[in-house]
């Protein structure tokens, strides 16, 4: 062909094709700048940056009103190890390790209840199974102080099981079953079982039933079974359950704040105290840091056994199970 | 030049690279106004991306491109007068088969009772009338496959481009399609360009068409011209030719071959290279001519009926073991029945030996 | 394993009892004709009547319900803007991951510390500007900031589940941008973005650590009507209140569960 229509640049520079539409590169940027721009600017002016000045706030002290006192000091630290004015107690350790306890046991009832509720679900026939899945999903929005307060209701003094434990001589005539460690866990149990539930669900519904069957064809006992069949195919969303279960109820203040005396008291509670009537900020900014600490070391811990042991393959099962 | 210029597409020096990857190196091409052209070749060779480019869904690196005499590189995909009939359709999955094929005519602002009459003609002509209700994904592949096709035809675009129009349908549609297609070419007149890696499609559509490999046209030229002599192994492979035969010149029009001496009419420009002969080519007889140049005796290894006549694997007939020697296979229109384990003689006509090229870049 | 399996159903049963028991006790007291104690003394909706007439429950239901509506429509504007904005343009990959952390922050980081940090944050403007003084605004900007990423995340995976041909084929036939995003891009995200809504009315109705932290002493929600009554006893108003609450919940979520299964 002839030099006349050859050897131009096609395209003016800058211009780009972005999903068939001609723009030039400059105008797309802006216009991701525009949409995007605004509320990344909110996240990280009132997220981002709050959460940033949680850590130089906890090496602040608490002023004679209540202020904020900007000392640079590692005194928060030192107090939340123990070392407060009247010496060495390990009270807020406790409460540390009490809010891992009680997280811990949290999840493992939870995930106790969850499987067998889920592989209930999971076995209805269809349409059925969709209405089980509707009653999972519903308590997972019932509202939290609602439901402690339902719990109050349960156990108050008047109530059939306060009554039932009052004639067994468990408890004093005409006394409460709370506040105490029965009351904290029926209401954290029963707020976070959805929370466990419907992950779980996502992995059980999924689940390679033909497996199941080999497993039994193979004479392995229910144990064997669930070790070597179900867990590894149901990890995902086993995993995704802890988390959501076992970091909030790491948090949790409603309910031991409600159902909970002063011996359940978790780090939640305790970082309320400081803002609210301790107005110690900079103390509760330290607890703050210290809970999102924990979080952050369970949720590296969980992230490293996922990938560690990615589950869920079948020829892998049979091979171990055989 | 000028007289380049008019033709119904022109693409002139394109290249495209991506990263590292040259796409489209410098390529021409010019179609005709008014004619299905196939674009073939093997998945990344380039050809839909040069598709792409024409569509104005990617921007050349360099290179220009005119339809119809007007130059069209820099205007942006709504603004060219060419439509796309994607290899997935991209049918909008939220509308149904009226708004899907009515959606260009109400982009342009055309009015409703225009939109009504335009979409209600492409719909009968497609043979879709009483579907214009039904959503995308309640249509078979081969109904959906129309739905985009009018839905691009019903804007009249000067050029049509098809990319792997049949990849997604059925084997036994797609005859079907492929005449429906020829035909409505016909009746409309606008200019096709479809871009396949199946010789087949290319082979029952286009009077034209381009192979492509590595970002480059390795050949141009009618479909029967490219399909009778490729102009190399590669392109040859790629058109699904099985017999490629070694040869060494021994004298003047003579090449010595597996075969045994061979007469070739069209002279190769090398001394020792291949040469290829098309199965419907090859001429089985009842006894060979001795010591006569083209002919050999045969054993018929296999045979299959085919539905016209027999598909036959034979090899050269080496007396006791025949085990090591290169087999053809043969497109035998004689309705005598030929059997496995005979012995045939065999003829290839000078004038049906066609030589290739060495596989190079370098045209 | 699709035998029948007693002690499977039992447990699946008495944990699904463990969940609606306390539901159901609200539910139960709410229409019991007694002031005092828990005996059935008959059926009356005389609770539910009263609520009418109790001007701080009114207050809390209206403070609640403007901050739900308020929060949701600034929440799924930005939200939206922020999911087309991430995935509908070519953003270095670098830059990408650190803005999906931060949409992430609100799912991970847990609610008491987003309180807190809301709360410091709140402290600090306040010494710009007076309107950062606790109250339904702080209640409302507080909310919008955990609201953003739940919207952005179902409508960016709405947008992913999207190819790039539908947007190259409006663009073939003709589609100026306008015409592109109101018949092409909006409607095919539009049930994610309605979904994310939902979500986000759901989460602030919800809400009880967030606003306890950023609220004043005129904009009390419901949540935090019923935590401090709780705290002053127990009430046949706040049974019928808290019944009303698990309803009004429960709606947006079955409306969600619906957009979201739909094509």
């Amino acid at each position: 062909m002839g030099k006349k229509t050859k050897g131009k640049p096609g395209p003016r520079s800058g211009h780009v094709v972005w999903r068939g539409e001609l723009t030039s590169s400059l105008a797309l940027r802006l216009r991701a700048v525009g949409l995007a721009g605004p509320p990344l600017l909110w996240l990280t002016l009132l997220l981002a940056v709050p959460c940033l000045m949680l850590g130089a706030l906890a090496l602040a002290t608490r002023g004679q009103y209540g202020e904020v006192v900007f000392s640079f000091t590692l005194e928060n630290l030192k107090r939340l190890a123990g070392f407060g004015l009247y010496g060495w107690s390990p009270n807020f350790l406790y409460i540390i390790l009490r809010s891992f306890w009680v997280a811990t046991a949290t999840t493992v009832l939870c995930v106790l209840l969850a499987y067998p509720l889920t592989f209930h679900v999971a076995t209805r026939p269809g349409r059925t199974r969709v209405f089980w899945l509707i009653l999972i999903i519903v308590p997972f929005w019932t509202n939290v102080v609602v439901r402690a307060y339902a719990w109050l209701l349960i156990l108050g003094p008047q109530a059939p099981p306060a009554r039932l434990a009052a004639a067994l001589g468990l408890i004093r005539d005409g006394a409460a079953l709370y506040p105490g460690p029965l009351a904290v866990y029926l209401g954290m149990v029963s707020t976070f079982l959805p929370f466990m539930a419907l992950p779980l669900y996502a992995s059980v519904e999924r689940l390679n039933w033909e497996i199941l069957e080999a497993a039994k064809d193979l004479y392995a006992s229910r144990v064997q079974i669930f070790m070597q069949a179900i867990l590894p195919q149901t990890r995902p969303g086993l995993s995704v359950g802890v988390i959501v279960t076992f970091v909030p109820s790491m948090a949790m203040f409603v309910v031991t704040d409600l159902l909970g005396g002063a011996k359940t008291m978790l780090i939640g509670n305790l970082i309320q105290q400081q803002f609210a009537q301790a107005r110690d900020w900079p103390f509760g900014a330290a607890l703050s840091l210290a809970l999102m600490a924990m979080t952050l070391l369970c949720l590296a811990l969980l992230r490293r056994r996922r990938r560690q042991r990615p589950g869920g393959h079948a020829e892998g099962v049979l091979s171990r199970l055989g | 030049m000028t007289d380049q210029i008019d033709k119904g597409l022109l693409c002139c020096g394109v290249s495209k690279t991506f990263g590292n990857h040259e796409a489209l190196r410098d390529l021409d091409l010019s179609v005709e106004k008014g004619e299905i052209f196939t674009i073939l070749g093997p998945s990344g060779c380039g050809k839909t991306t040069l598709l792409r480019i024409i569509a104005g869904l990617e921007l050349p690196d360099s290179g220009r491109i005119f339809l119809n005499s007007k130059e069209i590189t820099r205007l942006p995909a709504s603004g060219r007068p060419v439509n796309t009939v994607f290899q997935s359709y991209a049918l909008f999955p939220h509308l149904d088969v009226f708004s899907n094929v009515a959606f260009g005519l109400l982009a342009r602002k055309t009015p409703k009772s225009v939109v009504e009459a335009k979409v209600g003609d492409i719909l009968s002509l497609m043979r879709m009338t009483g579907l214009e209700r039904r959503l995308p994904h309640q249509l078979s592949g081969g109904q959906k496959q129309r739905v985009a096709l009018a839905r691009a035809l019903v804007n009249e675009p000067e050029l049509l481009l098809l990319d792997e129009p049949m990849s997604a349908l059925d084997a036994h549609l797609r005859t079907q399609v492929q005449d429906e297609l020829r035909a409505l070419q016909k009746k409309l007149g606008t200019t096709f360009v479809l871009v396949t890696h199946d010789h087949n499609e290319a082979k029952m559509l286009s009077n034209r068409l381009a192979v492509m490999d590595e970002g480059r046209i390795i050949q141009f030229g009618s479909t029967q011209q490219v399909f009778s002599k490729p102009r190399n192994k590669f392109v040859a492979e790629f058109l699904g030719a099985t017999n490629i035969i070694d040869a060494s010149l021994l004298s003047g029009n003579a090449y010595e071959t597996p075969f045994g001496t061979m007469d070739i009419s069209d002279k190769p420009s090398w001394d020792k290279g291949k040469m290829l002969i098309w199965p419907d080519r090859i001429q089985i007889h009842e006894e060979a001519k001795a010591d006569q140049h083209n002919w050999f005796n045969g054993l018929v290894l296999d045979q299959v009926f085919n539905g016209q006549g027999l598909d036959v694997m034979l090899t050269k007939d080496s007396g006791g073991v025949s085990l090591g020697n290169p087999t053809l296979s043969v497109k035998a229109r004689t309705p005598k029945s030929i059997q496995s384990g005979q012995k045939v003689g065999v003829y290839f006509p000078p004038e049906h030996l066609v030589p290739l090229d060495r596989n190079s870049l370098s045209h | 394993m699709k035998e029948k399996r007693p002690m499977v159903a039992i447990v699946a049963v008495a944990s699904l009892a463990l969940m609606y028991l306390p539901s159901a006790a609200v539910a139960l007291f709410s229409v019991n004709n007694a002031r005092y104690g828990l005996a059935w003394r008959g059926f009356t909706l005389q609770w539910y009547a009263r609520l009418f007439g109790n001007r701080d429950i009114i207050e809390a239901a209206i403070n609640s319900l403007v901050l739900a509506v308020v929060s949701t429509l600034v929440a799924t504007i930005l939200g939206t803007a922020l999911a087309i904005g991430l995935r509908r343009a070519p953003w270095p990959a670098a830059l990408l991951r650190v803005f999906d952390l931060l949409i992430n922050l609100p799912v991970v980081v847990p609610d008491i510390i987003m309180a807190v940090a809301l709360a410091m944050a709140f402290n600090v403007l306040r010494l710009l500007s007076s309107v950062f003084e606790m109250g339904l605004f702080t209640l409302i900007v507080g909310h919008v900031t955990f609201q953003i990423s739940f919207v952005t995340l179902v409508v960016k995976s709405r947008l992913e589940a999207l190819g790039q041909d539908t947007d190259e084929a409006a663009m073939d036939l003709y589609a100026s941008r306008l015409f592109h995003f109101r018949h092409v891009t909006l409607p095919l995200i539009l049930p994610g973005v309605l979904a994310g809504a939902m979500l986000a009315f759901t989460l602030s109705l919800d809400d009880f650590i967030i606003s306890f932290f950023t609220h004043g002493p005129e904009s009390v929600t419901l949540p935090i009507y019923i935590y401090a009554s709780i705290k002053r006893g127990l009430s046949p108003e706040i049974h019928a209140l808290s019944t009303l609450m698990l309803v009004l919940t429960t709606i947006p979520i079955i409306i969600a569960e619906r957009l979201t299964r739909r094509f």
